[in-house]
């Protein structure tokens, strides 16, 4: 076990004990799970730095790398595309913690020998790390025993770590994030938020458009328009389409009317017209913030009919608790839940077992006044109707909530503490 | 036609349609969630309220202030409490005599503002983090010692800028010190500041009265154009500390932290940096204008009546009587308190953010205390630290005024070389790497407060 900064410090020898310069860098291939370090850079002074290959190292400590051939007789090493400086291009820079759910600063990087191959194992995050690149992590030690204090390293193991190459090369190079894109939205989007606006773009550009689209709704407006506007056209569409229509109409009024244009005359015909739709509406009004999946019945359908047209549907999950019951003019005639559906028998017709009263609220409802019935009757969603009693969408308890908590308390739940 | 009858339609009536039915409220329960994501990860379990809640959306005119460029606020940071006192003092002291240095000014603040935005766009990244990543942990230390301590300065001058307008108000600064730091650090904590932040913004716009004043005081504006184009030194006692204060608070090390993160936070995209290069020109123009403003009204007023050093805030306010009379006292210190909260809560904050960022360890006002120690000893030692400067027995806060702003000029060059080195790094910047006049008037500038600096040090070692 050895750490980068130490190895950094040290002298290099060649085989006949002749200085051949100071290790400046450490080039790793990048690998599962851990990166192997393929060569060193050596500079000595007034020579250009040579990459000799690790291969050619025969023994290391902290202080001195001896190499097993004299420097005359040494091959250099070619570094490719794909690998990493760890000096240059880790130490001090940002990773993502996936394990952590955060992004984190690389104070040093922990090496081991396994099977004869240097490999990356593990990131110092602690403040040891910081002490030891200073050189004084012994007093620290010395501080942390004259006060009795267990004084722990904080490592976190490589095979949980992203890397982040916010300097375009990511770009080029189609980093996949393969670690990130599988934890859920939310924690991806709370890691987005932390990062530079590079490294956020390189991370949308990896992911697919269905986790991109429900990364983009979990993260915080502002951000939401950046990352937008500076994807391209059509993958901006694309993604888009995969989001909630409500939560891209929101995400869309936030944008420059001509890119809103635009990005909207890109999206598929379908998804393009309900995000208009609801784009008309006031933004603090139940139609600015309903959303238009919801499941709408015939009341001449019989029980099986009806579960057989849900099938076709494939509605939306958080639209299927309830299903809303329509006339022959679209009017809103009642409402069932889906468990009243199931334990009906399968010939009888909805409109026979269907709760007639409905509650609905019109399509200029605030929302105080939409969250207060939600919550006075216990309802995960209420449909919004216009002037002739026609559905036009539903209001979801949690699209409510966020516009009637107290702020404290919205900070509190984003923040996930 | 009839008016009434169509603000009728306005008052807050439901329609008859859809008016919640009174029957059938149906209990769902059962459906309540409690989803707990499976960690780290696996597979994704259909949501029942999938979605996290959304930030609420800024009623519109927070918005409208929200979109007011980076570039202008930082440029008129400037004008805060030290610039104010500096400047007044410029004026009383030497009349129209340093503002050639303020042409000088104009162009480093440009170059070096637009500088600042150019890193923000290029990296995206804040000038710590900056620092911290191309030169590792040493240097990181020392960038994060001086923004230390010329943001402790600095917010220390805020403490003073409040304590004397509160103290033309009549509340003495026992007690106005230690409200301030405790309602600053509450309404921060809190997150209450931004609702507030706009009030004192549109307090410290007052000091657009000194535009109007200097209008009105009939100036010579032959000896003013004299000495705008004709330089001129003195070598008069004070003079390389005041020259310094003059530089240092124009171009403060603030402004340069600020505009960088609030550049690359708002993630500029490359196409749009030609907007944002002219709000900055435009930005610094105006901050300077109205600086040559009150180095101007204060020439003309105090410096012609005899008064050739500030000693206290109600003597710089009376460059404001002309214009408003008696009133000068309270105008003066209206904006004098809005100009100086206004800094003194971001101040600590941002530096707090500035210099856990570097060291890569927890930040945020959503974290706790214990979760974030760095974050919080910053933060509350800015606070504290301003509030225990002022209420000092017998200080003078015109005088910490002037201190401060000298300090931040001695730093300002450390700063500079930082930002200098970065932003001629082709590697980091692209195509946006330093220009040749980029280079020269940052390099110029700096050498210049560094000879000023020496000079001073000499001074005060030898001439004392």
């Amino acid at each position: 076990m050895i750490f980068l900064s130490e190895l950094l410090r040290a002298t290099v020898v060649d085989v006949r004990q002749h200085t051949v310069g100071t290790v400046r860098d450490l080039v790793a291939r990048m690998g599962e799970p851990y990166p192997r370090v393929t060569a060193l850079v050596v500079s000595h002074r007034g020579r250009d730095a040579l990459i000799v290959p690790w291969g050619a190292v025969r023994q290391y400590t902290e202080r001195e790398v001896s190499l097993r051939e004299p420097e005359s007789e040494l091959a250099l090493h070619r570094p490719a595309e794909e690998e990493l400086y760890l000096s240059r291009d880790v130490l001090d820079k940002q990773l993502i913690d996936t394990d952590g759910r955060r992004v984190v600063r690389v104070n040093d990087l922990q090496l081991a020998n396994v099977g004869g191959k240097l490999l990356v194992v593990g990131v110092d995050i602690g403040g040891r790390g910081l002490l030891r690149r200073l050189g004084m992590e012994e007093m620290g030690k010395r501080v942390a025993r004259a006060l009795h204090r267990d004084w722990a390293q904080k490592f976190i193991a490589w095979d949980t770590v992203e890397t982040l190459r916010g300097d375009g090369r990511s770009m080029r190079l189609r980093m996949s994030y393969k670690k990130l894109a599988r934890l859920h939205p939310a924690d991806i989007a709370d890691i987005v938020e932390q990062m530079s606006n590079v490294d956020r773009q390189a991370v949308f550009a990896s992911l697919d458009d269905e986790t991109a689209a429900d990364t983009l709704e979990e993260t915080d407006e502002t951000i939401q328009a950046q990352i937008l506007e500076r994807l391209s056209l059509e993958r901006a569409a694309d993604i888009l389409e995969a989001m909630a229509p409500d939560e891209a109409a929101d995400l869309l009024a936030d944008l420059p009317a001509e890119r809103r244009a635009q990005l909207i005359g890109e999206m598929q015909a379908e998804e393009a017209g309900d995000v208009q739709e609801l784009l008309a509406y006031e933004e603090d009004t139940a139609g600015g913030f309903m959303t238009p999946d919801y499941v709408a019945i015939p009341q001449r359908l019989t029980a099986a009919q009806a579960i057989e047209r849900i099938r076709e549907l494939e509605p939306e999950a958080e639209s299927i608790y309830y299903i809303f019951v329509i006339d022959g003019q679209e009017r809103l005639r009642g409402v069932l839940s889906l468990r009243d559906l199931i334990v009906a028998s399968p010939e009888t017709p909805v409109s026979q077992f269907m709760i007639r009263k409905v509650f609905s609220v019109p399509l200029d409802e605030s929302p105080s006044e939409v969250a207060s019935l939600l919550a006075k009757y216990n309802l995960l969603a209420v449909p919004v109707v216009d002037e002739q009693d026609r559905i036009q969408g539903i209001v979801t308890v949690d699209d409510v909530l966020a516009e009637v908590l107290p702020a404290p308390l919205r900070r509190r739940m984003r923040t996930g503490a | 036609m009839n008016l009434r009858h169509e603000s009728g339609g306005l008052a807050p009536e439901k329609p008859a349609t859809g008016a919640p039915s009174q029957a059938e409220g149906r209990s769902r329960r059962g459906l309540t969630p409690a989803v707990r994501w499976p960690r780290p990860s696996g597979p994704r379990l259909p949501p029942i309220l999938p979605r996290r809640l959304r930030p609420r959306r800024l009623p519109r005119l927070w918005r409208f202030f929200a979109i007011l460029g980076p570039g202008l606020i930082a440029a008129n940071a400037g004008n805060d409490a030290g610039g104010i006192a500096t400047y007044s003092q410029v004026g009383a002291q030497t009349g129209y005599g340093l503002l050639w240095v303020l042409v000088l000014i104009i162009v480093a603040l440009i170059v070096v503002q637009e500088m600042s935005a150019r890193l923000g766009v290029a990296t995206g990244k804040g000038l710590m983090a900056l620092i911290r990543e191309e030169f590792g942990v040493r240097w990181a230390l020392v960038a994060a010692g001086v923004v230390l301590v010329a943001n402790g300065g600095t917010t220390i001058a805020e403490f003073a800028g409040v304590a004397a307008a509160l103290q033309l108000f009549g509340l003495p600064p026992e007690l106005s010190a230690p409200l301030t730091g405790g309602l600053l650090g509450w309404l921060v904590l809190r997150s209450g500041y931004v609702r507030v932040e706009r009030m004192f913004l549109a307090l410290g716009a007052v000091f657009a009265a000194y535009v109007v004043t200097a209008f009105v005081v009939h100036p010579n504006w032959g000896a003013v154009a004299h000495d705008t184009f004709v330089p001129s030194i003195s070598s008069s006692n004070g003079f390389v500390f005041l020259l310094i204060a003059f530089i240092g608070t124009s171009v403060t090390p603030y402004m340069q932290l600020y505009l960088q993160s609030a550049v690359a936070d708002k993630g500029t995209a490359d196409a749009d940096y030609g907007y944002v290069r002219t709000e900055v020109i435009a930005s610094s123009l105006l901050a300077d204008f109205v600086a040559a403003c009150i180095v101007i009204t204060c020439a003309a007023t105090l410096h012609a009546h005899g008064v050739t050093n500030v000693t206290s805030a109600g003597q710089a306010a009376k460059a404001l009587s002309p214009l408003v009379g008696n009133g000068a006292k309270y105008l003066f210190a209206v904006g004098l308190l809005g100009a100086s909260l206004l800094a003194a809560g971001v101040l600590p904050l941002s530096t707090a953010f500035v210099v856990t960022e570097a060291f890569g360890t927890e930040r945020g006002v959503s974290t706790a205390p214990h979760e974030a120690p760095l974050f919080y000893a910053v933060f509350v030692g800015l606070l504290t630290a301003g509030g225990i400067c002022v209420l000092i027995p017998g200080i003078n806060f015109i005088a910490v005024l002037l201190v401060t702003q000298v300090v931040d000029g001695i730093l300002l060059p450390v700063v500079l070389v930082f930002m200098l080195r970065l932003s001629s790094n082709v590697r980091l910047m692209g195509r946006h790497v330093n220009g040749r006049l980029a280079k020269i008037v940052g390099g110029t500038t700096a050498a210049v407060l560094i000879f000023l600096t020496l000079i001073l040090i000499f001074d005060s070692l030898f001439a004392g």
